[in-house]
């Protein structure tokens, strides 16, 4: 029954420790950098998520081989010293095709979650800071957004629109952002009633300062966990919308489309190195951004919950 | 509680409302209409501006979009969902058959996620920080972050190639019985993998739920009333633990909608997911609008059925 | 006669990561059978664990009874297994909390919360047990029993739900009720209706009522001894008369001066005790509550004092106060 008393060690014991540690003052950013490198887990990902970043978009400089131009000779070969990771059914160099691809899938993480938090953000601090019919616009429009998942809306308008980088990036980046704009909208409710909020708005500041350099800033800390966990389900989105053949066609390789041979069965079950490498890079890298992410919240916020 | 669902369905008509002008929107933004699929380019070539014109019409697509958008709810209140283009068939027949396969691998998937990470998930909050916490909190922390198409070519390849104990995809083997064994023994793998994302999730959610609770007054008044273990943590603790998880099940139905999509390409499952895929490469607009309709009214389905069972088990609201 | 209950120089400490907190230090209580007493100090002063090291509810780790006896009934509690203590927690002795609103279960009924009890440890079936839970709704006094055993805690006023919390207490009518400050969360008026419940209630059962509070005025009303508690020890212990009479202690003096009182002739200023109770963590030397103490000696900061008997059943642990009276 040990695990059932833990009320009484919170509730009765301490007290006596909150005032020792009052006197060594730290900022918030430093004790969230502190607890940050605390969370050991965050701290490996961080690296591992480096490594990934420095092969991928320093490709030419860890092979020597291109990753589209095609060699008939070369077909299916499995791994070697000479293709570590082995062929594709094209006689390309997996290894090289996983690290360009390693290129576009981060680019596309990157620039359509960057796409979503700015809209997140822009309509989070409207709902939030002006309230009332502007806050009952937008909160029905997250809502509605929100029955649809967004993979679904994706896969209509990419039917439309055409696979393609550019229509992938913008149609993941125009349509994740719900979370962002509830979670920001959440924060400027709480800021609206503080003072400084107040002191502010008494000074007859113009909105847009308010927002930008008193509310912003303070939504920061949250926002950063929001982020990483966008890049990872944008990464996502692009490989599957890839797997499915509707997002970022051949021959530019993306993990996705590399990961889309695996549905022939020939393929899964005789050449596994052509879809086994994309797919562990794939997961190695969502596993570090989460992992950062989680580290992020914690160390802004303990008690927040998982999502 | 008659009174609470009432205003919970009141709520959703106007929501109903604009899923539906967005099903047509997205469809209406693709460039070219409808006749194209009627007129492939050798045929334009033999008719005149007039016949083009006339076949428009047939279509009625010289309306414009909101007449368009008011017939088509008419027609879509009615159940018509209009033919498809690729099959010649109809899409309400078609969708309605595909559905109910999917809603067997969508169903399973989750009822497996919701015993299985509830299960879990108490099972490790009585033991906080033991060998058992630490591994299925790091396992779970891989479950969330594993895609179901990469879980799904990992399981095919290692259940169905490398270790042969399940088939390979379909829903019903293509000779025998085609029994209920024989589905169940389809369905196990790809409901499973479905199933591992959102079991690790639930598992999480009833962990931190379970140690919340437990820390709570009325655990140490059970306690203090000399209650069993088992039932201050069965009747106490766990009844007040699965009101936050249930938002969680039902959260993830979007999302096992999505994993199913996946997984019906990866094991050939003849559902809506399949359909949906090969509509949205062959751009077959009725059943990408009939589908996407549908997948946004069961996720409309599923928040009032949240609310609603909350409402059971949770005495606060019953009352509100 | 033994005593119902007889508490000797119990320690209860709490070993975590940053020190260790001793939250008991020593008590020891002695409460004869139908004894109204009263516990008073500020939060934090170790009256709650010393409640809860009775009935063995210590989380440990972190929490530990480091040394002393807790006999109960003739029965060694700190001795007794695990599911000897759940029989006797609830039917023996029971206890009511300071919230009812967190105390009670949310998701159940009033009447499930008081007939559980009555099943487990009575043995009641179904039927004894809802019939019983009316009529114990019925006794404290709550309008309607019939109806409000089917109501959950959130449909209850403050005051009620307390009074639905002393049913369940005394459901199997016990020979001890620890009640910790349960009229901390209350109205003045309601306070006022749960003390005289209480007292009737006591009476009419004959149980010994423990009264933990951190207010000297209810507990006025109510007990016949008072013990006051500081950082983990008891610093005075006295019949409630002879303690309003001559409070001994600086520290009881403090809680006097700074409550008000209707019989007061003229305007008084009430004063507030300055400073703050002791870190539990850090090693106290001489009497701990010295820091904050108008009369303290040298002798206060070297060695903490034990308690001391100044005649009329009063004891008190003082320096300074005891010598020049006792």
């Amino acid at each position: 029954m040990n695990s059932m008393r833990n009320i009484f060690v919170k509730k009765l014991a301490p007290e006596s420790g909150d005032r020792k540690k009052a006197e060594k003052i730290e900022t918030p950013g430093q004790l969230a950098m502190k607890r940050f490198f605390h969370h050991k887990l965050a701290v490996v990902a961080t690296i591992v998520f480096i490594i990934i970043l420095i092969i991928s978009f320093g490709a030419p400089l860890f092979t020597p081989y291109d990753p589209v131009g095609m060699s008939l000779k070369d077909m299916h070969q499995a791994p070697s010293s000479t293709h570590i990771m082995g062929t594709d059914n094209l006689g390309r160099s997996v290894f090289a095709r996983t690290l360009y691809g390693g290129r576009i899938s981060l680019l596309v993480g990157i620039t359509a979650a960057a796409i979503s938090t700015f809209i997140g953000v822009f309509l989070g601090a409207a709902a939030g800071y002006f309230g009332k019919k502007v806050d009952m616009i937008i909160m029905r429009l997250t809502d509605v957004m929100m029955t649809f998942p967004p993979l679904i809306i994706m896969l209509t308008v990419v039917a439309i629109t055409g696979p393609g980088l550019i229509n992938v990036i913008l149609v993941i980046g125009g349509l994740v952002w719900p979370q962002t704009t509830r979670l920001v909208r959440g924060q400027f409710l709480t800021m609206m009633g503080q003072e400084f909020v107040l002191a502010a708005k008494a000074q007859g500041l113009p909105d847009w300062i308010i927002i930008f350099r008193h509310c912003i800033p303070n939504v920061m800390a949250p926002l950063m966990a929001r982020i990483s966990f966008a890049v990872s389900g944008a990464i996502l989105s692009e490989a599957g919308l890839s797997f499915l053949g509707i997002g970022i066609p051949s021959p530019t390789p993306t993990w996705g489309n590399m990961m889309q041979n695996a549905r022939n069965l020939d393929v899964l079950q005789l050449y596994p190195w052509m879809w086994i490498f994309p797919a562990v890079f794939t997961l190695v890298t969502i596993l570090c951004i989460n992992f950062i992410g989680d580290g992020l919240r914690d160390a802004f916020d303990p008690k927040q919950l998982i999502s | 509680m008659g009174r609470y669902i009432l205003r919970r369905l009141l709520i959703s008509i106007p929501i109903i409302f604009v899923i539906t002008i967005i099903v047509f929107a997205l469809v209406e933004l693709a460039p070219g209409d409808m006749a194209d699929y009627f007129l492939s380019d050798e045929s334009i070539q033999y008719m005149s501006e007039e016949d083009i014109q006339a076949v428009r019409e047939s279509l009625g697509m010289d309306a414009s979009a909101p007449t368009r958008y008011i017939r088509w709810l008419g027609r879509l209140v009615q159940g018509d969902l209009g033919y498809s283009f690729i099959r010649n068939e109809n899409v309400m027949e078609l969708l309605t058959r595909r559905i109910k396969n999917s809603v067997i691998l969508m169903g399973s998937g989750l009822l497996i996620a919701a015993v299985v990470g509830i299960i879990l998930g108490v099972f490790i909050s009585l033991r906080q920080y033991s060998i058992w916490d630490n591994g299925l909190t790091g396992l779970s922390f891989i479950g969330i972050s594993m895609p179901a198409f990469i879980a799904g070519i990992i399981g095919l390849y290692l259940f169905a190639i490398k270790i042969p104990i399940f088939p390979t995809g379909g829903m019903y083997s293509t000779r025998g019985d085609r029994g209920l064994m024989d589905l169940l023994w389809h369905l196990v793998l790809p409901a499973v993998i479905l199933s591992i994302m959102h079991a690790a999730r639930i598992m999480r959610y009833t962990r931190f739920s379970m140690l919340e609770v437990i820390k709570q007054d009325y655990i140490v008044t059970a306690e203090a009333k000399g209650m069993k273990r088992r039932v201050i943590i069965y009747r106490h603790a766990l009844k007040n633990a699965l009101i936050p998880v249930i938002t969680i099940i039902g959260l993830s139905v979007p999302m096992v909608i999505v994993g199913a999509i996946f997984l019906e390409t990866i094991y050939n499952w003849p559902g809506m997911g399949t359909l949906y895929h090969r509509a949205v490469l062959s751009r077959d607009y009725p059943i990408i609008m009939g589908a996407n309709l549908f997948i946004a009214m069961t996720v409309l389905a599923a928040n009032l059925l949240v609310d609603i069972i909350y409402a059971i088990v949770d005495p606060r609201v019953r009352y509100e | 006669m033994k005593p119902l209950l007889d508490v000797q120089n119990l320690q209860t400490h709490f070993f975590t990561s940053s020190g260790t907190v001793k939250a008991v230090n020593g008590v020891s209580i002695s409460l004869e059978k139908g004894e109204l007493l009263g516990v008073v100090g500020e939060s934090g002063c170790g009256k709650s664990v010393t409640m809860r090291s009775i009935m063995r509810l210590i989380p440990s780790p972190p929490g530990k009874i480091v040394s002393g006896t807790v006999t109960f009934q003739d029965q060694d509690m700190l001795k007794l297994s695990n599911e000897k203590i759940r029989r006797i927690r609830g039917k023996d002795i029971a206890m009511i909390f300071q919230d009812p609103m967190t105390s009670l279960n949310p998701v159940l009924t009033i009447g499930r919360q008081i007939t559980e009890s009555l099943m487990e440890h009575l043995g009641h079936d179904k039927k004894t047990a809802w019939k019983r839970a009316v009529e114990l709704l019925d006794m404290v006094g709550i309008q309607n029993p019939g109806n409000r055993v089917h109501e959950y805690p959130h449909q209850l006023s403050g005051g009620m739900r307390q009074r639905a919390m002393i049913a369940m207490a005394l459901a199997c009518e016990p020979s001890l009720l620890i009640a910790d400050e349960p009229t901390t969360a209350l109205d003045v008026t309601i306070q006022l209706q749960i003390v005289n419940l209480v007292k009737e209630l006591q009476s009419r059962l004959g149980m010994s009522v423990i009264w933990i509070t951190h207010d000297l005025g209810v507990v006025a009303r109510l007990v016949e001894r008072v013990m006051v508690m500081y950082a983990g020890y008891i610093v005075e212990s006295a019949p409630v008369k002879e303690l309003y009479r001559r409070p001994t202690h600086p520290y009881t003096q403090g809680l006097l001066a700074s409550l008000p009182r209707i019989d007061e002739k003229g305007p008084r200023r009430l004063q507030p005790i300055t400073g703050h109770p002791p870190d539990l963590m850090s090693v106290i030397e001489g009497c701990p509550f010295a820091p904050r103490c108008a009369f303290a000696g040298e002798r206060c900061h070297e060695e903490n004092p034990v308690l001391k008997d100044i005649g009329d059943n009063h004891l008190a642990a003082c320096w300074e106060k005891t010598h020049t009276r006792g």
